[in-house]
């Protein structure tokens, strides 16, 4: 492909491109890029592409063992549940309880969190610093476990699990953005701009908040993962997504009446849950790495 | 010593914090607020008027709180709403077996974890440190419900090797003093004793495992990156170019300054732990404070849910700051940190 | 027998001690109280009645006759108004840590025990709640007139009218006899609520300790007047859910287990070391819908709502083949019962057609309560509601399945919080009237046991007439009326008659689940070696 440019250019990637060329020389990070999209692809059009209603029962299909399985019918891939119902039709709608609703609260909990974040990081002295300590307190405490005092309070629903979610999420996004604003701002370049005369919302803007959005990113990654485990950890207590939907942390738990016979029951929804938040983990564990390295270069 | 007055002044303001927290549960949660906080309902007319007047209900918000917290000190928790015992009696010998757990689950994590993370330094790359690296991620993202299941069905069930549930068989009839089965078995002189204890440590060894996976993991991490971290060092290369022996450098220079690492995140390790412990107390139907306190939001029980709530996030705290004060203390060079701003 | 022996690595002969003289039961709940006069629930009448205390007079369903207990003999006088009873002499109460009985058995305790639920003046009536639904429903205390001590051993019962199920409702495990010493002794240190929770009784066990949602554990007691039990311990292991309690029973961490998943347990199970038994144990499942809370109050909804749900499709999916779809509240072993047309059809269209009616061509949202716990008659409600919540989308109503613990449960439904329900009922004693009595008439709504909270005097003027009648065929025609007043009228809808299953190790002997009321262990008993193949 001809070089449309005549003059020799030094083009510096951007920080988060320069991240991705760093990560996507490991296998890992590609598969697990991949398996997240496949996974997210699948999520957005699971109304579509569900074989059955994942709702729907079939009486004559009661704990039907996956296609595999010398007993399985073609019809039902992953086999049935103890209902009667779809499995393969109910993991994939289910990832919309799994993996949409947490990517929700976790956009939610982002924007709040970062504002506050940027607020508290651009502001300094005390008031900033008596935060922060507190904020390293609370956030030694499990989010599991304020999001069940939270369901306490409000009662299980899906509603009230997903303010449950966003609300301790907020904490570690003030956290990550304020600390990497504090990082920044007394850098040259950060320096060099406010001399020039830049706003405040230009600097934070423009200036500080391209330099961090790796930061962010693995934040958010991180965040996911445990909104995702959360949830379904809600779900699997039974003080989360209420049946009948089919939300994997739920379907995990009411599998349990006849694991020893029908293992299939728990070990697919488990999976799914397992595959999805390895691979978001994959990506911020390698996004971690990568902004180490970077910094070091 | 100002960096520990200090980080005990903040412990305490926390800890003032969590109490106002708990005490405004008492008004989040429905129902009555006098209710939710002592467990007597209004139905007892006699009793709930003599416990009105004691927590002065009627008074302002801050003498109301002060209250509260004279009696969260003074162990006056106020009664179940379900069995209508004493909350306070009922929860210590629950913490003793919750403690039990979490004791030995770090043990097993930091006797393992730290020599394979330095075995899976040293040996970077090698065969050992690539599974190693790999698990860890794995481990850190399996669901710890899906697993202990798992684990249940395999070793309970199919191998017939453990007990599905329980801290001890029910029919030795250990008294429940501490509530850590082994130490109660001593405690108490109990007549069969090393059947007891046989059975205890049966009873134990698979939620241990169930628990100990993740911070073991992450323990392994957390080390190998320190040893490789501190291996990198001028004074390390300065050491070998002085010819120092291999194992002289190792134990004299690399474990004291990677440990100071790994000593750091021990607070964050125990966090984890504890949120997963509450999950693997329901599932082993282990009689801890997970389990309580998870039965506790099933039947609506509020004077142990905030029991539950404030044993648990008192005790995560106290770690935290334990280990930051021993960090400290241990490693000079961090006091710094807090100063920093 | 010999090879068994010499083998020796049998576990069964190297149990240790305390393990091999006693026995675990896993049970599916916590007792809500340890004194089974406050309860109605088969949890805790299993884990205390015939363990803890002792009865006037037992009931033998086998040969349908009444046995002594604590009474040696009975007569009726005055044309059935007034009975007498002797008492047994020699009869000790229980001593333990926190009561040492001075005096035997004797007719104060009969007095005590009857008037805590008879008299609301007694000091103790008003403990514990001051609730005493099997009294209440089953009509004992409108009955029962007055009850006096004619000396020591004797004493006499006197009743408004003749009624020929008094000595029934008295062999029932709720009519049991507390300690008069023990209840003045705790008046005395002023805290007579642990009357129920650190009971004192005459029964074969003594209480020793209750963990909840553990145990709780009962030792022998040696001094029992009739022959002592067989196990020097007894535990109730507790384990709310069904697969955990079915592989515990694989794994020998339980020795009998309640309500077991049949059908897997039967796939799973090595025959030579698990067994299950059965008994036929007349209940009904059924889902009530509470007629005070709009729209239940209209017939017409409660009866689309009956078409809607596909009840052969339940009993497939949740009994697997081990009940049988009721056609009324009389299951086919009471001889009340009379072959009915098949109850509600399932029709989805006609279902619809009824809403219209009813003006709710729209549907509705509805709450479906469903039990946390297995049952006899229902073996899992919460797997029942998801298949009644898919059946009701058909038709535009849109349901919510609602659970908490089983103690919360029900005292939230006694409160009649709820929309609807899927509960059931377990006979007390053979006479028909227990199947209505107790559960659909305005007595047993005031005592809250009325899941439906529905008071209808039509039907209880035609449940008096069937109960003072004496002939059988009247009764049956009256029964059969009565059915049909409940089926148009439809408070709850009857979903299954199923039988009361129960599974053990083989080396546990003399444990048959019961017919009527609650499990007794006094004769349980461990064999010595696990039997040889």
């Amino acid at each position: 492909m001809p070089n449309n440019s005549i003059y020799y250019q030094q083009r510096e990637p951007s920080p988060l491109r320069s991240i991705w060329l760093l990560m996507s020389s490991n296998p890992f990070v590609v598969v697990a890029f991949w398996a997240l999209s496949i996974i997210f692809v699948l999520m957005l059009l699971s109304p579509l592409i569900t074989p059955y209603d994942a709702n729907q029962q079939f009486a004559d299909a009661i704990l039907q063992p996956p296609s595999w399985h010398n007993e399985g019918e073609i019809r039902f891939l992953f086999g049935t549940d103890d209902l009667g119902r779809d499995l393969l039709s109910r993991i994939i709608a289910g990832s919309v309880y799994s993996l949409g609703y947490p990517l929700v609260a976790v956009a939610f909990a982002a924007l709040i969190g970062i504002a506050i974040g940027a607020w508290a990081g651009l502001s300094s002295g005390m008031r900033s610093s008596g935060l922060n300590h507190m904020l390293d307190v609370i956030l030694s405490i499990p989010s599991l476990l304020l999001a069940l005092v939270i369901i306490a309070i409000l009662g299980p629903s899906l509603f009230n699990v997903m303010l449950a979610i966003t609300l301790v999420l907020i904490p570690q996004f003030i956290h990550s953005v304020r600390n990497a604003i504090r990082d920044e701002i007394h850098k040259d370049y950060v320096t060099a701009s406010k001399l020039n005369g830049c706003s405040t919302w230009y600097l934070l803007t423009r200036v500080i908040f391209p330099n961090i959005t790796a930061t962010v990113v693995m934040q958010l990654t991180f965040a996911l993962s445990t909104a995702i485990l959360d949830i379904a950890a809600l779900g699997f207590l039974g003080l989360g997504v209420q049946a009948p939907a089919p939300e994997w942390g739920t379907m995990l738990a009411r599998s349990l009446d006849q694991v020893y016979l029908y293992p299939w029951t728990m070990v697919l929804p488990g999976l799914a849950l397992f595959i999805t938040i390895l691979a978001i983990n994959v990506l911020g564990d390698n996004l971690r790495l990568s902004i180490q390295k970077r910094v070091e270069q | 010593m100002r960096y520990t007055l200090q980080r005990l002044l903040l412990l305490l303001i926390t800890l003032v914090l969590l109490s106002l927290f708990t005490f405004s549960l008492n008004y989040f949660f429905p129902g009555d607020v006098l209710t939710n906080m002592t467990g007597i309902r209004a139905i007892d007319a006699n009793q709930y008027a003599s416990v009105a007047l004691e927590r002065d209900i009627n008074a302002s918000f801050p003498q109301q709180y002060i209250t509260y917290l004279g009696h969260i000190l003074s162990g006056q928790w106020g009664q179940s709403l379900i069995t209508q015992e004493d909350v306070f009696q009922t929860m210590t010998p629950l913490l003793g077996a919750s403690l039990e757990l979490i004791v030995l689950t770090m043990l097993l994590s930091m006797l393992l974890g730290a020599p394979l993370g330095i075995y899976a330094a040293l040996t970077e790359g090698g065969s050992f440190d690539r599974i190693i690296t790999g698990l860890g991620l794995s481990s850190y993202s399996i669901p710890v419900f899906w697993l202990a299941q798992m684990l249940i069905l395999f070793f309970a069930v199919k191998l017939g090797i453990a007990p599905i549930s329980g801290q001890i068989n029910p029919l030795y009839d250990v008294p429940v003093t501490s509530g850590a089965v082994l130490i109660d078995i001593w405690l108490n002189d109990y007549p069969y004793p090393y059947a007891a204890l046989l059975d205890a440590l049966n009873h134990l060894w698979l939620p241990i495992i169930v628990l100990s996976i993740m911070p073991m993991t992450m323990l392994i991490r957390i080390t190998r990156g320190a040893v490789l971290d501190v291996l990198r060092q001028n004074y390390i290369r300065a050491a070998r170019a002085r010819g120092l022996k291999g194992s002289t450098i190792l134990t004299r220079h690399v474990l004291p300054n990677a440990m100071q690492q790994v000593v750091g995140q021990l607070g964050l390790l125990f966090s984890l732990l504890m949120s997963n412990i509450i999950i693997v107390e329901v599932i082993f139907n282990w009689p801890g404070i997970g389990s309580w306190l998870v039965k506790s939001i099933y039947e609506r029980d509020y004077p142990i849910l905030q029991a539950g709530v404030l044993v648990f996030a008192t005790l995560i705290l106290l770690v935290n700051v334990a280990v930051e004060l021993f960090h400290a203390w241990r490693y000079p060079q961090v006091r710094k940190e807090l100063y920093a701003e | 027998m010999m090879t068994a022996f010499v083998q020796g690595c049998s576990p069964a002969s190297q149990r240790p001690e305390p393990l091999q003289q006693g026995l675990i039961y896993c049970s599916e709940g916590n007792p809500e109280s340890f004194n089974p006069q406050l309860v109605t629930s088969g949890t805790t009448v299993d884990a205390t009645s015939a363990q803890l205390y002792d009865r006037l007079l037992d009931y033998d369903p086998e040969r349908q006759e009444f046995l002594p207990g604590l009474a040696k003999t009975w007569h009726a006088l005055d044309q059935g108004t007034r009975y007498r009873f002797e008492l047994r002499p020699n009869v000790g109460f229980h001593q333990t840590n926190w009561f040492t009985p001075t005096r035997n058995f004797n007719a104060k305790d009969v007095i005590f025990s009857f008037e805590r639920w008879l008299d609301p003046t007694h000091p103790y009536h008003a403990i514990g709640g001051g609730r005493y639904p099997f009294f209440s429903s089953s009509g004992l205390r409108s009955l029962i007139s007055k009850i006096e001590q004619v000396d020591d051993y004797t004493v006499d019962i006197h009743l408004r009218r003749a009624d020929s199920s008094f000595l029934a409702n008295l062999a029932t495990d709720f009519a049991i006899i507390l300690s008069a010493e023990y209840g003045a002794q705790l008046l005395q240190q002023q805290q007579p609520e642990q009357i129920d929770r650190q009971p004192v009784g005459t029964g074969p066990f003594i209480f020793e300790e209750f963990r909840k949602d553990a145990v709780v554990r009962y030792r022998r007691n040696q001094d029992y007047w009739r022959q002592a039990a067989a196990i020097e311990q007894l535990v109730f292991s507790i384990t709310p859910n069904a697969n955990k309690r079915m592989l515990k029973l694989l794994t020998g961490e339980c020795d009998v287990i309640p309500y077991p998943l049949v059908d897997e347990l039967q796939q799973l199970a090595d025959t030579s070391e698990i067994k299950v038994t059965s008994a036929i144990n007349p209940s009904v499942a059924f889902w009530a819908f509470n007629t005070e809370r709009p729209p239940f109050n209209q017939p017409l909804v409660r009866r689309a709502l009956a078409h809607a749900i596909n009840r052969s499709a339940i009993i497939d999916a949740i009994y697997q083949g081990n009940a049988r779809t009721a056609t009324g509240m009389l299951p086919e072993t009471s001889w009340a019962y009379a072959a009915q047309e098949s109850g509600y059809v399932y029709d989805p269209e006609l279902a619809q057609e009824l809403l219209q009616q009813a003006g709710f061509p729209q549907g509705f949202s509805m709450d479906i309560w469903a039990m946390p716990v297995q049952r006899a008659y229902n073996p899992n409600a919460q797997r029942m509601a998801e298949l009644i919540q898919a059946d009701l989308a058909r038709i535009g109503v849109q349901a919510n399945i609602v659970s908490y613990e089983w103690n919360v449960f029900r005292q939230r439904l006694a409160q009649g919080e709820h929309d609807s329900v899927l509960i059931g009922w377990v006979a007390d004693n053979a006479d028909p009237d227990n199947f209505f009595r107790p559960v659909l008439s305005c007595a047993a709504k005031q005592s809250g046991n009325n899941r439906a909270r529905w008071c209808d005097p039509t039907f209880d003027q035609l449940l008096l007439r069937a109960i003072s009648e004496d002939k059988r065929s009247q009764r049956t025609e009256l029964y059969r009326q009565i059915e049909q007043y409940v089926f148009t009228q439809a408070p709850l809808i009857p979903i299954a008659n199923s039988l009361r299953f129960q599974a053990q190790r083989t080396d546990v002997e003399g444990l048959t689940p019961p017919s009527y009321g609650g499990l007794d262990f006094r004769q349980a008993r461990r064999l010595e070696q696990e039997p040889q193949q």
